[in-house]
């Protein structure tokens, strides 16, 4: 278990790197940012005094070097719109984009569990077709799409619930309902799938031939091992959520890191890219990491391949 | 082998409507400008915001018009094509280039593999909407771009595939017996190891057009997709939201555009894979 744990870490610090590296290649790429960043009125002689100052006409290679060393410490800059810090900017976001993705996941996950369940053990009855008609559909429509129809229906016609902003448990329906329903759906179809992968092995038969009950095999000798699979799911999933909240939190103007960040790359604010980018991307890298650890312990087969 | 899938096929009520649902927005984008004889662009201010099925100046809106006076469902059907055309070549880019890392690095092992596969980690570690939006804002709106975007991040899932799949068929006698008598190895991968990959290659891509298309529309939405002027799925439902409370027709018609496509390619990709490569469960 000692050197799985090593590895692991290891693997996920160089992801990290490669992740600071693309983030500073695609705004090294995008340009000199010094036009955003001096008064319009400065002669040349103050703009090659303030790039000197700033470190950009120096070769690429140091210049990552350098992010790096001020990555490490957190040190992304300011804002270039703002003049405030970055990484504080992005972080004050950060609990209501993990509010958001918490909610949608465990949403998710009590819509998708009992339903994988329930189909697996009605295999080709209506209740089967159905749930799986359903999870597809959900898997196919663009989420910020489900939330406009959403804002339509429950905000603007019926006007039951808020349609934007963030506040109470009310504020967090419409948004979390519209984030949870694409991994929803690819969630049932992978637990039905593990379910009857689980109910098809041998000891399923033993269990029933001993006299246990329908319930008693279900959960306790079906259910745990298709678990496994969902473990990894969870981790994954995280990472789409993440992601389809940039989007879910224009829809609801949620003021969380993926609004930030979309007003960031319309106002050019760099800064906040990058720093939002590696932040996003160490969460991500961490929880996976958490992930492979938890399947290492759930499943021994996988420390020693 | 053939009347084998098409007995197959038809045995399955979801492939087929999800066919039938393809052939149908296929068709309707390839006839538009026959169909709909009106301009996608031209702007009738006094047209603006008609109700579905008005006819206004001698022409059927049959999906009303938007707040410029366009009419719907032309604008629809032109949108049909770009998701197509979108979703088709990047998939096409990404398929390629993915299926040739994925063969490389699974045969030779070793350094190339090592740093393939953990490129692709890397890649997969950023939310991939969080990267193409980076990647956009950098090169701006544009056809070429987001296909070259959304096809050169799509690699890593045809490569890890492939890769796993070439790893055990290096070990098979006829891939040992093609490399006792001399095969190149570009003759080994193309000749014996390709034709054993594509059934799964063309799952993966069938499910990889249904996100493309998806992932268009949501960069389309967010003002970084194909650009302004074109009339994209996803911008219309941008354009719409101002008008949400006054023009539902607005709001509902892009979106279901989007739903029936994504719907009828994963119809059809639920039943490929379950067809040609079961294990993909």
């Amino acid at each position: 278990m000692g050197t799985f744990v090593a590895r692991r870490l290891l693997e996920s610090a160089t992801v990290l790197l490669g992740v600071s590296f693309l983030a500073f290649a695609v705004l090294f790429l995008s340009g000199d940012p010094t036009y955003l960043m001096i008064p319009e009125n400065y002669t040349r002689q103050q703009i090659a005094e303030f790039r000197h100052s700033m470190g950009f006409d120096r070769p690429w290679y140091m210049q990552y070097g350098d992010f790096l060393a001020r990555a490490a410490r957190g040190d992304f800059g300011v804002s270039l719109r703002s003049q405030l810090p970055a990484l504080p900017l992005v972080m004050e976001r950060m609990p209501a984009t993990l509010e958001l993705a918490v909610a949608a996941m465990l949403l998710s996950l009590a819509v998708a569990v009992p339903t994988g369940i329930v189909a697996a053990t009605h295999r080709r009855t209506l209740v089967d077709g159905a749930s799986m008609v359903g999870s597809l559909v959900g898997q196919s429509a663009p989420g910020f799409w489900i939330g406009l129809v959403l804002i339509l229906v429950f905000g603007v016609e019926l006007r039951w619930l808020p349609v934007s902003g963030r506040g109470g448990l009310s504020h967090l329906v419409l948004p979390g309902v519209t984030l949870a329903m694409y991994s929803m759906g690819r969630n049932a179809r992978v637990v039905r799938a593990s379910m009857l992968d689980a109910l098809g092995h041998d000891f399923i038969r033993t269990a029933y031939a001993k006299g246990a009950s329908r319930l008693a095999v279900l959960y306790r000798h079906a259910l745990r091992n298709a678990l496994l699979p969902i473990v990894t799911l969870v981790g994954l999933d995280f990472g789409v959520l993440l992601g389809g909240a940039i989007i879910t939190e224009t829809v609801f103007a949620w003021p969380g890191v993926g609004r930030l960040v979309i007003n960031a790359i319309y106002e050019k604010d760099f800064p906040i890219v990058e720093a939002a980018v590696v932040l996003i991307a160490a969460i991500f890298v961490l929880l996976n990491l958490c992930v492979d650890l938890a399947y290492g312990y759930l499943d021994p087969r996988i420390r020693y391949s | 082998m053939r009347a084998r899938a098409l007995r197959n096929f038809r045995g399955s009520p979801g492939a087929v409507g999800g066919l039938v649902l393809l052939l149908c927005i296929v068709a309707a984008a390839s006839v538009s400008p026959w169909v709909t004889g009106q301009s996608t662009t031209l702007v009738r201010v006094q047209d603006r915001l008609l109700q579905p099925l008005t006819v206004q100046g001698g022409y059927r809106h049959w999906l009303g018009t938007d707040a410029l006076g366009r009419d719907i469902l032309s604008r629809l059907l032109v949108g049909a094509r770009i998701s197509l055309l979108v979703g088709l070549t990047a998939v096409l880019i990404g398929g390629s280039l993915g299926t040739a890392i994925g063969l490389l690095s699974g045969y030779y092992g070793g350094w190339t593999d090592r740093v393939m596969m953990r490129f692709g980690d890397m890649q997969l570690a950023f939310p991939f909407i969080l990267l193409a939006l980076a990647v956009m804002a950098v090169l701006g709106p544009g056809l070429v771009n987001i296909i070259g975007v959304l096809g050169l991040t799509s690699w890593v899932t045809y490569a890890r595939v492939v890769r796993s799949e070439v790893l055990s068929l290096r070990e098979r006698e006829f891939v040992q017996a093609a490399r006792a008598v001399g095969a190149p190895a570009a003759r080994v991968l193309v000749v014996h190891a390709l034709p054993n990959v594509v059934g799964t290659v063309i799952v993966v891509a069938t499910f990889s057009v249904a996100s493309t298309i998806l992932a268009e529309a949501g960069l389309s939405f967010l003002g970084l997709g194909v650009g302004a002027s074109t009339p994209t799925w996803g911008a219309m439902l941008a354009d719409a939201r101002e008008y949400m409370t006054d023009a539902w027709w607005l709001t509902a018609f892009p979106g279901l555009a989007i739903l029936m496509t994504v719907l009828g390619v994963n119809l059809v990709g639920d039943w490929l894979r379950d067809y040609l490569d079961p294990r993909l469960r």
